[in-house]
């Protein structure tokens, strides 16, 4: 996460994590345990997912106003997470991870990386589920009422 | 101040998509498209409160 931030996500790759002093494993355990770049830009979409749904939680504990003021708010944490992290922002949008799959040479590194983006895409939706579970706190207070 | 703050048409599962879209649209708009780029980012975080808060009510009494 620290290299899409920095340099972007074109300058991410298994050179790169080997190069990186940071790293607390063997240079060659990022390419064995992801197995194509796919995997590894998905996996740092998850974590970046994760990242910002614990912000959420975080915003919505906090957050004690009306109904209106608890959502701006909450979408305002969203729009500071991306707009702080432009580069990590767009590594969290899959599309350009589907768009390589289809480079995909062996089946094997095909079914890997459908694993990394399903990975993602699930946190993705655990993302959604906080914004939605904000929503529903609105619901259950009784300020509104909905369908 | 609002006639009515009343969210009853919508289900908060579109609420939710609305809240997504505005934000995502926004960030788009100024990542990709580079849309008052330069702007620092709590400006930013200002007009999208604005803007979520337009849509809200829009949203809730159509």
């Amino acid at each position: 996460m620290k290299i899409v931030n920095g340099r972007g996500l074109g300058r991410l790759s298994f050179h790169a994590l080997a190069s990186s002093r940071q790293l607390k494993v063997t240079r060659t355990a990022p390419l064995y345990y992801f197995e194509s770049k796919v995997g590894l830009v998905a996996a740092v979409a998850q974590k970046g997912f994760d990242a910002l749904t614990i912000r959420l939680r975080e915003c919505l504990e906090k957050e004690s106003g009306d109904w209106r003021s608890r959502l701006v708010e909450l979408s305002a944490t969203h729009a500071r997470y991306a707009l702080e992290q432009p580069q990590l922002y767009r590594a969290m949008h899959t599309a350009h991870l589907w768009r390589s799959v289809m480079k995909a040479r062996t089946s094997r590194v095909l079914s890997q990386a459908f694993t990394w983006i399903r990975r993602a895409e699930a946190s993705r939706d655990e993302t959604f589920s906080v914004i939605l579970d904000g929503v529903l706190q609105c619901v259950r207070s009784g300020q509104f009422r909905t369908r | 101040m609002y006639a009515q703050d009343s969210l009853e048409h919508d289900s908060p599962h579109a609420i939710a998509r609305l809240l997504t879209v505005v934000v995502d649209g926004y960030v788009f708009q100024v990542l990709e498209e580079h849309v008052a780029a330069d702007l620092p980012v709590e400006d930013h975080v200002r007009y999208v409160k604005h803007l979520v808060d337009l849509a809200l009510p829009r949203f809730g009494n159509r």
